[in-house]
């Protein structure tokens, strides 16, 4: 019986994964958009994960650097007209020297001080972007629109190898050291300095990485939107989406992200259509639920009953 | 010591709201104290309660100033609704099943007030006009803010020191364990905070809405302002709220004044960083490394 | 056990130095004084028991030499250096591991995971898994640490702790709640340990394992040093037996 399991699941993967490839080339517009949201959530999610994921340090503003990689890369290419490729990469570079920075008094903290802190970061970052001070640079709240230039096509191919390379990176991570001490972090982050790990080296260094690909997904998607702006680039529903999605795939996992990313932006779609106004609210209802009932994440739930291998690889 | 006239008067007016948010900050620290949960649908009480007045006054024309004790009662029931069926279930779990099942209510209940009242913004205006105090201008809803705070915290400090249950509270959230074995039960403890903490807010809540907007995703301002204090005093100290809300008034409002208005909106994610940086445990927290 | 040993002296090379010293350290939490000006000196090779009564301030000095707490006074020296306030994970660089109380293995990762991380060398697997068929702990090394029993969760702790080598381990009551062959099990262990180089200094309240096993004995009481010696001398000392026994 696990054995069948075990095997379909492999089918799913695979069909899914060549569905995603071919997706442009084969959908209409619409089906292809949806494609593309899903690759762009995952990102998001798999992104938040690299750090909360494996340290714990649960990440309430993810949004600031999905934001600052989008600012970047509109910035970059509207009043410098820098090539795609390098405005796209430009907005991870940002977003990761943004977590650097803030890394230091930030990660020093624990538990819920960071979690919170993490959420007036984001909208502080929200709120800096919008004050006059800055409007040179970011034109505060009129935004920025602009053209880029690319084909869908393009966008939609950056958006998948973004996201082939966050899960790879995921991958690397949870079968190394490193993996294992942001692990130990998580389970007992006194215990593990008792031993040598340097915590706040590590926890920077997950940081820096998560935020990298968040803002590297933010550039993407700017060139997708053609538009930035403080209110809705820095929206917290894109740091709670893409957390319910982790949580509800499981957190800490390398696929998890993928499935929850998949199943709630299909999900979204669905609701949007239907409820578009209380779409947040079945959000919170769903993170709410998992976290009484299935807070593991599927995933998590399948390793136990082992319907999936246990191991750290997936 | 000579204060120019622009700074004294941001000062005086900075204790008037710091003291309106110390009745935010004091609910959250009481929370957390009792069961080290940072209860992140706090601020959506304080929405609540705003929209609770205004609806009441709109709608029933009641008093909003009577609203204040309706909307301590109402709060104080959602809050133990809230609490007993949700919260409790994930006491003892850690850190992160708090965070996020807090945050997921709290997402659905701005969002629901979203849906039903929609975003337009309101205000009670109710009561207008300022008074002079100490030769500076303060707006009577800043004074009656004030008047309530002092009142409710000053209960709240009565309530915790001489009653069984307050008694009861004080011990359960130094030691739970202990309290436990000594024949407390934390549970109850543990929900009569946590409606406490609600109902605290709620009534902050009905001050809001006579003194600034009303909007259903007002909610998380409060609880960032609400957040940067408690760690400015020290998680899980009353006192060391209670001055950090002082002084985080003064800072808001200084910042205000000296800078533009929007920037004294990133007032608490400087106090934050700076704290962080500084001294983690804030004024009154344990010295710890 | 218990006596010097006159082999070990010969072949140990730092033959009488002294590994870490302790001076007038001091540590208080608001108004309680946890430890008041201890001052005394562990040598290289030797184990060392630390007794006292409860609230002594026996855990409160482990964790100042870890670099847990900060010092309100005085110094902690180590291979020469001060190690005062340093962060715990820089004290464990320099060679110093340790236990504790109530085993703080990481639950959710395997054996060989829990061993895996704290080591410092190329050839980590490979430690590992000779360290786990030294504890007898090599069939389990696939599972969670949380399915242990108390005993194996202790033994894991201790193994653990040497995949980092260091030279001095500090052992928070390692036979406390365990069986009497679990704790002979690790008590060789720790002996067996000794004799490749490593110093120990261990708290107990079993006083069989204090005095079978110790070289020499500290002992504290509301925060100060009240007696240093071997096991003889301690057990006979006034203050000692005041301290214990309030007679």
């Amino acid at each position: 019986m696990n054995r069948l399991i075990k095997q379909v699941g492999l089918i799913l993967l695979i069909a899914f994964s060549g569905m995603m490839v071919i997706a442009p080339l084969v959908f209409d517009r619409a089906d292809a958009t949806l494609a593309y949201l899903i690759l762009y959530f995952i990102a998001l999610a798999s992104s938040w994960n690299i750090l909360s994921g494996f340290t714990g340090y649960i990440n309430f503003g993810h949004v600031a650097f999905m934001g600052i990689g989008m600012y970047a890369t509109a910035i970059s290419m509207a009043d410098f007209s820098l090539w795609w490729p390098l405005a796209w990469v430009l907005g991870g570079v940002f977003a990761a020297a943004y977590a650097l920075i803030l890394g230091f008094p930030v990660l020093r903290t624990r538990g819920p001080y960071f979690a919170i802190t993490m959420l007036a970061v984001a909208e502080g970052t929200r709120v800096l972007f919008g004050t006059k001070y800055l409007e040179p640079i970011t034109r505060a709240g009129d935004g920025i629109a602009f053209s880029s230039g690319i084909s869908f096509q393009t966008k939609y191919y950056g958006m998948l190898v973004t996201v082939a390379l966050c899960v790879w990176v995921t991958y690397k991570i949870s079968t190394s050291q490193f993996g294992l001490r942001l692990m130990a972090i998580r389970e007992d982050e006194e215990a593990a300095e008792s031993m040598g790990i340097n915590s706040t080296r590590l926890k920077i260094s997950a940081f820096v990485i998560s935020a990298f690909f968040a803002g590297l997904t933010g550039g993407i998607h700017s060139t997708f939107l053609h538009y930035v702006d403080p209110f809705h680039t820095f929206n917290l529903q894109f740091t709670i989406i893409p957390i319910v999605m982790a949580v509800f795939g499981g957190v800490g996992t390398v696929l998890g992200p993928v499935i929850g990313g998949t199943v709630l932006q299909v999900l979204n779609d669905f609701i949007w259509s239907h409820f578009l106004q209380l779409n947040m609210a079945v959000f919170g209802v769903v993170l709410a639920a998992l976290v009484l009932f299935l807070p593991q994440g599927l995933l998590e739930w399948m390793k136990e009953r082992r319907w999936v291998e246990k191991t750290r690889r997936i | 010591m000579e204060l120019s006239p622009v700074i004294y008067n941001a000062l005086i007016v900075g204790i008037f709201i710091g003291s309106i948010y110390g009745l935010i900050a004091v609910g959250l620290s009481l929370v957390y104290g009792v069961m080290r949960v940072v209860n992140i649908a706090h601020g959506e009480f304080v929405m609540l309660g705003a929209f609770l007045t205004f609806f009441a006054w709109r709608l029933l024309g009641i008093n909003p100033i009577i609203s204040i004790v309706i909307a301590l009662v109402v709060l104080f029931f959602i809050g133990l609704i809230i609490h007993r069926f949700l919260v409790e279930r994930v006491i003892g779990k850690p850190m992160l099943s708090s965070l996020m099942l807090t945050f997921g209510i709290s997402i659905f209940i701005w969002n629901t007030a979203q849906a039903i009242f929609t975003t337009n913004i309101k205000a009670v205006s109710y009561l207008g006009g300022s008074v002079t105090f100490l030769g500076v201008n303060i707006a009577k809803s800043y004074i009656l803010g004030f008047g309530i705070a002092v009142l409710l915290v000053a209960a709240l400090f009565a309530f915790l020191k001489f009653s069984r249950w307050g008694k009861a509270i004080r011990a359960t959230s130094q030691n739970d364990e202990v309290a436990l074995v000594c024949g407390i039960d934390t549970k109850k403890v543990r929900t009569l905070s946590f409606a406490l903490g609600a109902a605290f807010a709620g009534s902050a809540g009905a001050v809001v809405s006579m003194t600034w907007f009303i909007f259903p995703q007002m909610g998380f301002n409060y609880l960032a302002k609400a957040f940067a204090i408690i760690v400015l005093g020290g998680l899980g100290s009353i006192p060391g709220a209670l001055i950090g809300s002082l002084i985080y008034g003064a800072a808001e409002s200084l910042t205000g004044q000296i800078l533009e208005a929007r920037m004294s909106q990133v007032v608490p994610f400087v106090i934050l960083a700076t704290i962080l940086v500084i001294k983690p445990s804030g004024l009154f927290g344990a010295r710890e490394r | 056990m218990g006596g010097e040993d006159e082999e070990n002296l010969k072949m140990s090379p730092f033959e009488g130095e002294h590994i870490l010293q302790l001076q007038d350290v001091t540590k208080s939490f608001g108004s309680l004084i946890a430890l008041n000006k201890c001052s005394f000196a562990l040598e290289r090779n030797r184990i060392t028991g630390l007794i006292g009564p409860n609230g002594a301030g026996k855990t409160t000095l482990f964790n100042l030499i870890t670099g847990f707490f900060t010092t309100d006074g005085g110094q902690i020296i180590f291979k020469g250096h001060e190690i005062n306030n340093l962060r715990p994970y820089r004290i464990a660089e320099r060679g110093i591991g340790r236990t504790f109380q109530i085993t703080r293995v990481f639950p959710k990762m395997t054996l060989m995971e829990n061993l895996i991380v704290a080591a410092r060398v190329k050839n980590r697997d490979e430690r590992a898994l000779e360290l786990l068929e030294l504890a007898g702990l090599i069939d389990l090394r696939g599972e969670y640490a949380s399915d242990l029993s108390y005993g194996q969760q202790k033994l894991l702790a201790l193994i653990r702790v040497l995949m980092f080598d260091p030279d001095l381990i500090l052992l928070d009551e390692p036979a406390a709640g365990i069986n009497p062959t679990m704790q002979n099990k690790i008590m060789e262990l720790i002996h067996k340990l000794k004799e490749g180089g490593k110093t120990f200094l261990i708290i107990e309240h079993d006083m069989k394992v204090i005095m079978g096993h110790s070289d020499k004995v500290v002992v504290l009481n509301f925060g100060e040093k009240i007696a240093e010696g071997t096991g003889e001398e301690i057990k006979n000392n006034e203050e000692v037996l005041k301290a214990y026994f309030g007679r």
